[in-house]
């Protein structure tokens, strides 16, 4: 049941999502084709200064619709969150023969892969945008060379311990992801079930007080367990600025950070289970759809 | 045999009003059932209890001698007295939703039924009108091969043609071991095609009876009972 | 059309009732197949519970029968339809009297407009054709 609850789940994200993404992927192609337009003729006739300014122009345009666009994801993941537990969609989902678990599990997956897909082409929009706007330059070939550098020495040194940090890295952003998403849902369903007519205004006010509570559990955590964490950190003073010991330091550092590291990870997925079991308890417990 | 729908000492409070206290009844398999009351008497909180939209307060319900949840959704179908398809959808999509959720559902009939009701399969929900919307939900409720059907208001929102062919429908769908629970309003159009009555009023239930018997005792429609019983 | 039911009494009675006048005016004719308790059902949009009460009365006087696998059948035998007719024209009768003498009228007086009546229903008759 899970895996057909993704489907719609992701059908009715899609919907939406996909022409937002298109719509993303065409701005920054054309905006990056003026750009280079005007760049070229900038270079070959004298009224370039207007080129350059639309140019700017063009840039800041699409910054502003990135930065929209990333809103929109957001706003379209709640919004059908919301839709489709909350309002009349909930008579329907609430009346399949489904777990409530596997309900949020559903939501909670295909908002994460939609996040994913959404940073995904924004940042190769972005990138395409600043390498083949720069690219024309010489600065560009210049800074290209340099991240393909910078990329082969990291292959180079790509050992056990790098697969590590990657996996660390991956964990954690996966982690923190799902909890961003977890917290706005477990506002969206205690302010849907405490309140009848003002059920967004009021899941907004139990996201800051979610954040409040949160913090406040972070701070305790950090103080009983926090000094241990830095104790490994403070011995490095030495070694973090010899160059000649560059790799070694970098070493001693990732290996410092492990307990933080894994701190981090195992509290933020701690809050994640919170999350979710109190957004189970609600719907099942409390919930009153009018 | 357990029965079909059963509560016992049922109690459901909204803050401080109660919605049902303690209410006890017992439906067998098999019947028509109206559940009749006048309006805020506690109709809609029992069939969401049924259906596991709520929780009760205090007390137990049970369908087929379970209690609310994914086992007993899966015997349930209900109709709520609003649209609750997701508007983005078409008739199609809706069907197969139901196809893919509710391995109870009929997918033929219900293709069978939008025909004759002359629903156009491609459109999209928010382009069809209310009354039709209503006989989307219907077809779709009806269309399932459950234990037992909560239908809200049914034929609240459509015109007399479409309320006849509601009732039919529910006639012509119902099979001899589910139970169908009606409630509405409207009790003089669908009283004969019911085989027992429920008044219920301020949470509990006033009277649960057979209508042919109601007519033999008292000589009177269930119709005119109603009106007498809670006579304003 | 559904059919039309009065409220004061059961509906399976006014079902059987029903039915009866279809099968005494000749609609179901003598050893003809019945419709199904859910067409039936349908076709006075009534609950079938209703329907197999109603048919299930019009078999035990022995107007209806069974047939395993095939369904149910107006009877073979012309005396219970018979018996059906008269009963049923007794009914009819007695109440037509009833109401006469709710106006006024007396059984004699009935019976003379009726009379009465059936000279100017000849003569209609008779001026149509």
């Amino acid at each position: 049941m899970l895996s057909k609850l993704i489907k719609y789940d992701f059908k009715a994200l899609s919907r939406v999502l996909l022409p937002t993404m298109a719509a993303v992927a065409g701005a920054s192609l054309i905006a990056t084709l003026s750009f280079l337009f005007t760049e070229k003729s900038y270079s070959s006739a004298n009224n370039g200064g207007l080129a350059t300014m639309l140019g700017g122009l063009l840039a800041v345009v699409m910054v502003l619709a990135i930065i929209a666009a990333c809103f929109l994801v957001f706003f379209i993941i709640c919004a059908h969150f919301y839709r489709n537990l909350m309002t009349d969609e909930g008579y329907l989902t609430f009346t399949l023969p489904v777990k409530t678990s596997e309900i949020l599990w559903s939501k909670l997956i295909t908002a994460m892969l939609w996040t994913i897909i959404s940073v995904v082409v924004i940042g190769l929009c972005v990138l395409m945008f600043v390498g083949l706007s720069t690219a024309a330059s010489g600065d560009g070939r210049q800074l290209f060379a340099q991240i393909s550098d910078a990329l082969r020495q990291m292959f180079a040194l790509f050992n056990t311990q790098s697969a590590l940090i990657v996996f660390e890295a991956v964990l954690c952003v996966l982690v923190m992801l799902a909890f961003s998403i977890l917290h706005i849902y477990l506002a969206l369903v205690i302010g849907g079930v405490v309140s009848h007519r003002h059920k967004i205004l009021a899941g907004i006010g139990f996201y800051f007080v979610i954040s409040i509570v949160v913090s406040i559990l972070t701070a305790i955590a950090q103080y009983y367990f926090g000094s241990s964490l830095i104790g490994g950190i403070n011995g490095m003073g030495s070694v973090i600025f010899n160059p000649q010991n560059e790799i070694e330091a970098a070493n001693q550092l990732v290996s410092a950070a492990q307990p933080y590291y894994w701190f981090s990870i195992g509290f933020t997925a701690a809050l994640d289970v919170g999350c979710f079991y109190l957004s189970k308890y609600f719907l099942e417990k409390k919930l009153n759809l009018e | 045999m357990s029965a079909t729908l059963e509560c016992r000492d049922l109690k459901k409070s909204y803050g401080p009003n109660m919605a049902l206290s303690g209410l006890n009844i017992e439906l067998p398999a098999g019947k028509i059932i109206g559940l009749l009351g006048p309006n805020g008497s506690g109709k809609t909180t029992l069939i969401k209890l049924a259906c596991g939209l709520l929780t009760p307060t205090e007390g137990e319900i049970k369908v087929c001698g379970q209690q609310p949840g994914t086992e007993s959704k899966a015997l349930v179908s209900y109709l709520p007295e609003r649209t609750y398809l997701p508007q983005w959808m078409t008739v199609t999509d809706c069907m197969d939703y139901f196809q893919d959720f509710y391995p109870d559902f009929d997918y033929q009939r219900a293709v069978s039924m939008l025909e004759s009701l002359h629903v156009p399969a491609k459109a999209r929900m928010k382009t069809l009108s209310k009354g039709t919307k209503e006989k989307v939900q219907l077809v779709l409720v009806m269309s399932r091969r459950a234990k037992l059907y909560l239908l809200d208001e049914p034929i609240g929102g459509v015109d007399p043609a479409a309320r006849d062919y509601i009732l039919n429908t529910i006639i012509s769908n119902y099979c001899e071991d589910s139970t169908i629970l009606i409630s509405t309003h409207l009790i003089a159009d669908i009283e004969k095609v019911l085989d027992e009555f429920i008044f219920i009023q301020n949470g509990q239930i006033v009277s649960y009876a057979s209508t042919d018997a109601l007519r033999e005792d008292k000589g009177k429609s269930v119709d005119e009972y109603f009106r007498e019983v809670f006579r304003c | 059309m559904a059919w039309q039911f009065s409220s004061e009494r059961p509906i399976y009675v006014q079902v059987s009732d029903q039915i009866v006048s279809n099968i005494l005016t000749g609609v179901y004719k003598k050893g003809e197949k019945l419709p199904s308790v859910r067409e039936f059902a349908s076709l006075a949009a009534v609950n079938p519970n209703t329907v197999q009460r109603a048919l299930s009365e019009l078999e035990s006087v022995g107007l209806i029968e069974t047939q395993r696998n095939t369904g149910k059948f107006v009877t073979q035998q012309g005396e219970a339809i018979e018996m059906a007719r008269e009963k049923r024209g007794e009914v009819l009768a007695s109440e037509f009297l009833k109401s006469m003498a709710a106006l006024g009228y007396s059984p004699e007086q009935t019976i003379s407009l009726l009379q009465r009546a059936q000279i100017r229903e000849v003569k209609s008759d008779e001026c149509n054709a």
